[in-house]
């Protein structure tokens, strides 16, 4: 069952690949996946922000640095990337609405106890917040 | 891009959080917090309380105590009575029921106590034995009469001796009460007589005769054994007064009057010298590090400099901003109450000699700083977006971990972790905030306190010979004025608490990088009007700083001017030297590993310039003005107008420019939200290893809430608790940092090997 547009949301941690990878399989051409980063808003404590150092367009940057390294090791060129500022679950809802996407592939931490409680999962806000399928990864080595 | 109408819509969840700050503050303001507000104690008194005092000594009632017994004029002069004891009044006064706040403070009481029996447990101490002057007579009257009280002797009550009722309010205000209860105009004590119910007051004994000597003992007074004698252990800094002194048949005959405590067991016995554990552990890590990084704080020192001043500042290289940069974060950091009352302290605690170990601590405590600060670098994470997340967490867990101690490392990080939270909380805000809030309220009150205290002195003039009419007129004006002092600072402490609250939170939760940047640029100028303010003083009175300098060194070694002697006075300097610039304790590692280098060993150098601009440069200037004015040696305000910490420094500064203790609160102001900031950093860092960067909003909320209730709460003991956690932070962190230095004595030689090499490239 191909679908014409997938979202994938990465952290670029290790499952950041592999979701790709599981991402491209509903696809015909790499372009239709929709790599997104989402940054947590900036604090203003931090002394890279007190000086002035850090933005949020220097992170840009820096995120669309690690976009280029990934689509190079990917051999993906033309995968669609994006990266926002805010809370991750709302934006990356938000954003495959915006693309009018049809899949959302999601790696989940599995995250469980004090830790779950208190992050609660962005995997889990996806499923409430997003208009089209969800696709969540588990991860084997859940914690 | 497009902002999406949703209740989780950020703007959304600012309103959310400010209202669950609210909330929280108004379900505090209404739980018994805010109602203790008047009570707040003292700044000096605060200062002096979070830090075990090394020498003991009598609080500012005992010291009060001893002046007004030296100015009243007794006519009668009891001798020793014979053997045998007054009957026993059993006490029936009704204890006020604890409110909220007193159960929470008994709560954290105990846990305070745990924790500074082991942090503060003393090595090396010595067992020393006492006595405590508590003689009184006793006047008693049946309860509910208007009877004269009668005084209470070994044969019964005597009804030639009597007190009239009248008379208990001068007596009062003479302080010659003991535990008297003024609430409802009595100042006599419920109680129990063989069964029957009594009224009591405890008349406290005029200067005593003993062996034909008349002794000037006040109530609570401590007398140390000293060889055959024991001696009165004096106001100034616990130096004994072989003038005043019992020998033991004295003691034992005073003992048999009831006048010692204790009764039988009236001789007593502490523990007194030695050095506390977390002291020595701090100490002995910054001797270690600097015998092994070969002496880098000495040599390293010009190297650092050059790094500072932006010699090797590549912008293309990982990390977040340039050494100066990193350096203004980790001080204003430790910049702070630390320099304007941990030095004054130190010296009226210690005596001059104190600032010598001082300074030596901060020398060696730069070699802690270059450790731990290159470790920090060298095993900190760069994120994606390309911001850092470094310090003692990164180097317990991963450094451990590559030379086969992960375990270990995870633990020691977890412990470091959680500790440096909770100080964020306490020692770095509530702490901060309350010390600042008292500091400044004091200077708003100067003058009412002043006219308060003349009262005072008037009132007991006029109850000394019995001018009714005329204590009652005064009585009525310090009620008065007391009053409003008391609603003012209620008023100011909450206010003060809001407007502190709303900063803080405007910049933590709001995210408005102006105030931030602001505060951390107006800490190094208010810094630099500081040194000036100083060097002025010292400039002025140049022909007398040789002589000081010198009685720094001298009275370092000789341990004169304390009872304990040199150990004594090194225990003092270090301890206040490691509060004022945090070397060992492992959080400026967080702000210096956010620099933009490549060189771990870069960054360690120019760390090690923080102890030295903390406590050599900043510390010294205050320890030379406090010398200068001889602050730290005069009992009118040490003992008189209990001055300390703070207070003292102020009071020092006032007499040489009058207007500069405004100068000096609005500065401590502005160094303690500079310094919550920069906390709040550290211990969101610690938050974010621990729960991950998605509930760091919870985070910033506890922040702002300890923000107001560190401005009203008096809670002594929670303050302590979190200050403590501070020092303790440096248990795992001093630990993990030696097991990782061979890895920075490589780094560094090697380093070292390629800068005399001419290897680096430089960009100024």
């Amino acid at each position: 069952m191909k679908k014409n547009c997938v979202v994938v949301p990465v952290d670029f941690s290790d499952n950041t690949e592999p979701a790709i990878k599981a991402a491209m399989e509903f696809v015909e051409s790499p372009s239709q996946v929709n790599v997104i980063h989402v940054l947590f808003a900036l604090d203003a404590v931090s002394p890279g922000v007190v000086f002035g150092g850090v933005t949020d367009e220097s992170r840009e940057a820096n995120i669309n640095e690690h976009f280029e390294a990934l689509k190079q090791k990917l051999g993906a060129p033309d995968l669609g990337t994006e990266v926002r500022v805010g809370n991750p679950g709302l934006e990356i809802s938000e954003y495959a609405k915006e693309l009018n996407a049809d899949l959302i592939v999601i790696p989940s931490h599995g995250y469980h106890g004090f830790k779950r409680m208190v992050l609660g999962s962005v995997a889990e806000r996806v499923i409430r917040l997003a208009e089209c399928d969800v696709y969540v990864l588990r991860r084997k080595d859940a914690e | 891009m497009k902002k999406p109408h949703h209740f989780e819509s950020p703007r959304y969840r600012w309103l959310i959080s400010l209202g669950v700050v609210l909330f929280g503050l108004y379900g505090l303001c209404h739980s018994g917090w805010a109602q203790q507000a008047d009570e707040s104690q003292p700044v000096a008194e605060q200062v002096e309380k979070d830090i075990p005092s090394s020498e003991e000594s009598r609080t500012p009632a005992d010291q009060e105590d001893s002046q007004q017994e030296a100015v009243v004029s007794v006519a009668s002069q009891p001798v020793v009575p014979p053997k045998s004891s007054v009957p026993a009044i059993e006490d029936a006064e009704e204890a006020a029921a604890p409110g909220f706040l007193e159960r929470v403070d008994s709560a954290f009481a105990t846990a305070v106590d745990y924790m500074a029996s082991v942090l503060f447990y003393r090595l090396g101490a010595d067992k020393e034995e006492y006595v405590v002057f508590s003689g009184s007579d006793i006047y008693v009257r049946p309860r509910g009469t208007d009877q004269p009280f009668k005084k209470l002797t070994p044969e019964g009550i005597s009804s030639d001796e009597t007190i009239a009722a009248d008379d208990l309010e001068a007596l009062y205000y003479r302080k010659k009460l003991i535990d008297a209860v003024p609430a409802d105009d009595r100042y006599f004590r419920y109680g129990k007589l063989e069964g029957k119910e009594i009224e009591y007051i405890s008349v406290k004994l005029p200067d005593v005769v003993v062996g034909g000597k008349t002794l000037s003992l006040s109530h609570g007074a401590k007398l140390v054994k000293e060889g055959d004698a024991y001696q009165l252990v004096g106001p100034m800094r616990g130096k004994l007064d072989p003038e005043t002194s019992l020998t033991e048949e004295q003691a034992e005959t005073l003992a048999d009057a009831g006048w010692l405590k204790g009764g039988n067991d009236y001789i007593q016995s502490g523990k007194v010298g030695g050095a506390p554990v977390v002291v020595l552990w701090l100490a002995l890590g910054a001797v270690y590090f600097t015998l092994y990084m070969r002496g880098v704080n000495f040599w390293g020192f010009s190297h650092a400099v050059e790094v500072v001043r932006g010699k090797y500042d590549n912008p293309e290289e990982d990390g977040e901003v340039t050494h100066f940069q990193a350096l203004m974060s980790a001080l204003s950091a430790t910049v702070g109450l630390g320099n304007i009352a941990g030095v004054t302290i130190a010296m009226t605690q210690g005596g001059p000699g104190a600032f010598f170990w001082m300074i030596l601590c901060g020398l060696f405590g730069m070699t802690s700083k270059f450790t731990e600060c290159t470790l920090g670098q060298k095993y900190r994470t760069v994120k994606p977006d390309g911001t850092i997340l470094g310090g003692p967490m990164g180097y317990l867990k991963t450094g451990l971990a590559e030379i086969g101690l992960g375990g270990l490392g995870r633990v020691l990080a977890f412990l470091f972790v959680v500790m440096c939270m909770l100080a964020s909380f306490g020692g770095g805000n509530m702490f901060q905030i309350n010390q600042s809030g008292s500091t400044l309220l004091e200077q708003v009150q100067s003058k009412e306190r002043k006219i308060v205290a003349k009262l005072d002195s008037e009132i007991e003039a006029a109850a000394s010979v019995k001018n009714k009419a005329r204590v009652s007129e005064l009585r009525q004006e310090k009620t008065k004025r007391q009053e409003e002092i008391d609603k003012f600072s209620q008023t100011f402490n909450v206010v003060y608490g809001i407007v502190m609250a709303i900063l803080v939170g405007v910049v933590i939760i709001g995210g408005i990088k102006r105030i931030g940047a602001a505060a951390e640029k107006i800490v190094p100028t208010m810094c630099l009007m500081y040194i000036a303010a100083c060097l002025w003083i010292i400039v002025t009175h140049l022909g007398e700083v040789p002589p000081l300098i010198g009685a720094i060194f001298t009275e370092a070694f000789s341990g004169d001017a304390i009872r304990g002697g040199l150990i004594g006075v090194l225990v003092i300097g270090v301890q206040r030297a490691a509060f004022s610039n945090e070397a060992g304790v492992g959080s400026a590692a967080i702000a210096h590993s956010a620099a933009k280098t490549e060189e771990p060993v870069r960054e360690g150098a120019v760390a090690l310039l923080g102890p030295f601009i903390d406590t050599i440069v900043v510390c010294s200037m205050t320890a030379l003005v406090i010398l200068i004015t001889g602050a730290w040696d005069n009992p009118d305000w040490i003992i008189r107008d209990g001055l300390s910490g703070a207070a003292l420094t102020s009071q020092a500064f006032e007499e040489e420019i009058s207007w500069f203790p405004w100068l000096l609160s609005i500065a401590v102001v502005l160094f303690a939200f500079s310094t919550v900031i920069s906390w709040s950093y550290y211990g969101e860092r610690c938050w974010e290893t621990l729960f991950g960067a998605r509930s760091i909003m919870l985070y910033k909320v506890l922040c702002v809430m300890c923000v107001f209730v560190g401005a009203i709460a008096n809670a002594g003991s929670v303050l302590d608790f979190s200050d403590m956690m501070i020092l303790s932070m440096a248990f795992p962190n001093i630990l993990g940092v030696a097991l990782l230095s061979p890895k920075v004595r490589a780094d560094l030689l090697d380093y070292w090997k390629r800068y005399q090499a001419g290897e680096f490239k430089t960009y100024k």
